[in-house]
């Protein structure tokens, strides 16, 4: 006995040493996760029709950043949350190339010069909404009329809670364009809102049906209860494997109830049935011995 | 002690083990995120013939169909609009269910020293420890197989018939339960070929498996036969080669070789002994699916061929420190893996990078990454996604557009895909696409716009 206790302490010593190692491949601290650092642009433009060059990022953590900008480099230290940075294109070119360098992070974009000026800028938007199931299907139809070509965030808010805050290119000039979005909302009444910045641009209200509570669940679950007990008692099966038994008779029936009754268009008492039909042949097993 | 009990403390314990390593973990992980995510549209839908309009840019969902309709009614009858609320507490009652029936299919080993180094060699495995904490449906169908085969043996009609539904069951929700089910018959018959159970397992293997078409033949008739798409990339070839073997099996490795080793003398176990040699090669160089394969053999021939000596503590000690130092080495895969998120729970370098999709992104979008990040975009991000590693019933156009996009870092794979949001990231080899606007970045995963 202990030759086999020596062979497997040494048999472990060599495999330890061995494993340690090959394990040192991957870099872990056994239970640091790490905290991502994160750096996003919210909101930028393509095309820049003024004499200023802004846009929005995001940092997770305050860092000193670096701006690098038609050919300098500026240090720009961010805070955490949303930040607006703000450029003069004072000899820059006609082409820009925007980089925004924080710690390990590094985002950029490019964009463009031209020439446009409305006394006035607007963004209308007009929602539709439908519901099918728990989806919601949204059509927003803007209508823009901008000087910088930019990406822009809005904000669907659900019952006063931000779900959504969707960035879309909305193009320099007068235009119209359409947005699709879908939501997938709990069953009840809800008020959903369209917004940019601080503005709600148009609000509707659509209404989720709930599921019916599933009686046939119910009744299959306490025949399959009713059936392992049966099967304990007829077949001398211990508690436990009974237990088990009835922990997969009831997810078996689950399974099926859903197959037959929505998979296949049987009727929902179909399982049940089934069941109460296996209770009454084992009775009947029961019987003849 | 009664083995009933003994089952009962082994469920307890390796329950308790995976709460822990999910609360300290948790909660999503890149490869459940796919299970995660369609018990959700089940319950939405009613049913699981839908367009899945996530995967691969939108086809239909083909996946086994059981563990769907179970998690969607047990989020019913409890009232939950979502499987969300329900997930954790469901997963754990199944893994308790699982550990016990685990348990008790050692139960006709005499003593209580052989049972217990048994299961603990198959609960160590960190394969078993990986699907056990993160992927109910594996869990619920190695349930529905393990409860299958401790009905296998008696003789009653009632309750074969309850082995072949069970069993119908465990195909249903994953079909490698036809593969390992043999396997298990073998082992459990400690590695001998009695003609009369062999006929009767191949008669309980082949009824439950026609009984499953109840829940495949809509399937294949929507779908046509099953396909994989790069079976050697992602599929049920792929493999790991040594090192996946390491990092798999861990110190069951040495326990293998030393098992091996000690059957081999023995006559009639040399056969056995063999196979098992040959399943570890399988594993390692040919599928790495035959890792379950290695550990059910092993399991069952370790206990065997040191069963009296397993009495002595001392010997008892000695192999428990390999199965601590696999727990020990656990947490390695499981949180070691710092800026890669590709074994079992995704951290914040892989979640937040997603959670900025889900919030900043229009839903019309259509985003291409890593596939192996696939499921886990679709999940939290909830954007179409090029291709994940759902590769059964998959577009290889799309599969292999969105893997070499990733290779080569060259956005020219994704022409004709109408796909606007780019990721990479940088496992194994920087990654960048310079002349794109590069909107998101955590020092890991970069996002561009096009």
């Amino acid at each position: 006995m202990k030759r086999i206790a020596i062979i497997l302490v040494l048999v472990f010593i060599l495999a330890w040493i061995n494993h340690t190692e090959k394990m040192a491949w991957v870099p872990f601290n056994w239970f640091s996760i790490p905290n991502a650092e994160e750096l996003y642009l919210v909101e930028y433009p393509k095309k820049i029709s003024g004499d200023m060059l802004q846009f929005g990022a995001y940092s997770s953590k305050s860092l000193p950043c670096s701006v690098y900008f038609c050919n300098k480099t500026l240090q720009k230290p961010l805070d955490v949350g949303q930040n607006i940075i703000e450029l003069s294109m004072e000899g820059c070119g006609q082409e820009m190339l925007t980089i925004l360098s924080c710690g390990e992070s590094e985002v950029r974009f490019s964009s463009v010069r031209i020439n446009r000026s409305f006394a006035e800028e607007h963004i209308k938007a007009k929602l539709d909404a439908s519901s099918s199931k728990r989806t919601v299907e949204l059509n927003i139809t803007l209508n823009s009329q901008l000087n910088d070509e930019a990406y822009r965030n809005f904000e669907v808010v659900v019952d006063g809670a931000t779900l959504l805050r969707p960035t879309y290119l909305l193009q320099s000039g007068s235009y119209e364009s359409h947005r699709n979005e879908e939501l997938h909302l709990e069953p009840g009444t809800h008020k959903i809102e369209f917004r940019y910045g601080n503005e709600t641009l148009d609000a509707k209200s659509v209404s989720i049906a709930g599921q019916p509570f599933p009686f046939p669940d119910v009744a299959d679950i306490l025949l399959s209860l009713a059936l392992a007990f049966a099967i304990h008692k007829m077949y001398s099966l211990d508690w436990l494997t009974s237990s088990l038994v009835f922990f997969g008779l009831s997810l078996s029936a689950l399974a099926l109830q859903l197959q037959l009754q929505k998979n296949l268009g049987l009727n929902e008492w179909s399982v049940p049935v089934l069941l109460i039909v296996a209770l009454v042949l084992l009775w009947m097993s029961k019987e003849k011995q | 002690m009664d083995v009933k009990r003994e089952a009962v403390i082994f469920g307890i314990v390796f329950t308790a083990v995976i709460a822990a390593l999910t609360l300290r973990f948790g909660p999503v992980d890149w490869w459940g995120a796919y299970y995660y995510r369609n018990a959700q549209t089940t319950l939405e839908e009613g049913n699981t013939l839908y367009y899945d309009e996530l995967s691969y840019l939108g086809r239909n969902f083909t996946y086994p169909p059981v563990f769907f309709e179970i998690a969607s009614e047990v989020s019913l009858l409890l009232g939950a609009a979502n499987y969300e609320s329900i997930r954790l507490p469901f997963h754990l009652l199944v893994v308790f269910a699982y550990a016990v029936s685990l348990y008790m299919l050692f139960k006709n080993f005499k003593r209580w020293q052989e049972r217990v180094v048994g299961a603990s060699i198959f609960a160590t495995h960190a394969f078993v420890m990986i699907f056990s904490s993160t992927v109910t449906l594996h869990v619920l169908a190695y349930a529905f197989m393990n409860i299958s085969l401790l009905l296998l043996e008696r003789k009653e009609t009632a309750l074969k018939i309850l082995s072949i539904i069970f069993l119908s069951m465990a195909l249903a929700a994953h079909p490698t339960s036809i593969i390992l089910f043999p396997v298990y018959v073998y082992a459990m018959g400690r590695f001998r070929i009695d003609w009369k159970r062999v006929r009767n397992a191949a008669l309980i293997l082949a009824s439950a498996s026609l009984l499953s078409l109840v829940f495949y033949l809509p399937i294949f008739i929507r779908n046509g036969i099953p396909y994989e798409t790069a079976p050697a990339l992602w599929g049920y070839l792929l493999s790991y080669g040594w090192i996946g073997l390491v990092y798999d099996l861990q110190f069951l490795i040495p326990l293998v070789l030393l098992t091996a080793l000690f059957a081999v003398v023995r006559k009639p176990l040399q056969l056995a002994a063999l196979l098992l040699l040959v399943a570890v090669l399988a594993n390692a160089f040919i599928t790495y699916r035959a890792n379950l394969v290695v550990t059910i053999m092993l399991s069952f021939m370790f206990p065997l061929i040191f069963g009296e000596k397993l009495k002595d503590s001392l010997v008892m000690t000695a192999f428990f420190l390999f199965i601590l130092a696999n727990i020990l080495f656990i947490p390695v895969l499981f949180s070691g893996t710092t800026n890669w998120c590709r074994w079992v729970y995704a951290n914040d370098m892989c979640v937040k990078p997603m959670r900025f999709i889900d919030s900043f992104t229009s839903t019309s979008e259509s985003v291409a990454i890593n596939p192996e990040y696939g499921h886990i975009e679709a999940y939290i991000g909830r954007r179409k996604v090029l291709a994940d590693l759902y590769v059964e019933y998959a577009p290889s156009d799309k599969f292999y557009a969105a893997y070499n996009f990733y290779q080569e870092s060259d956005p020219r794979y994704l022409e004709g895909y109408n796909v606007s949001l780019l990721v990479l990231d940088d496992t194994g080899v920087p990654r960048d696409i310079p002349d794109a606007d590069r909107i998101y970045d955590n020092g890991f995963i970069h996002m561009y716009r096009r």
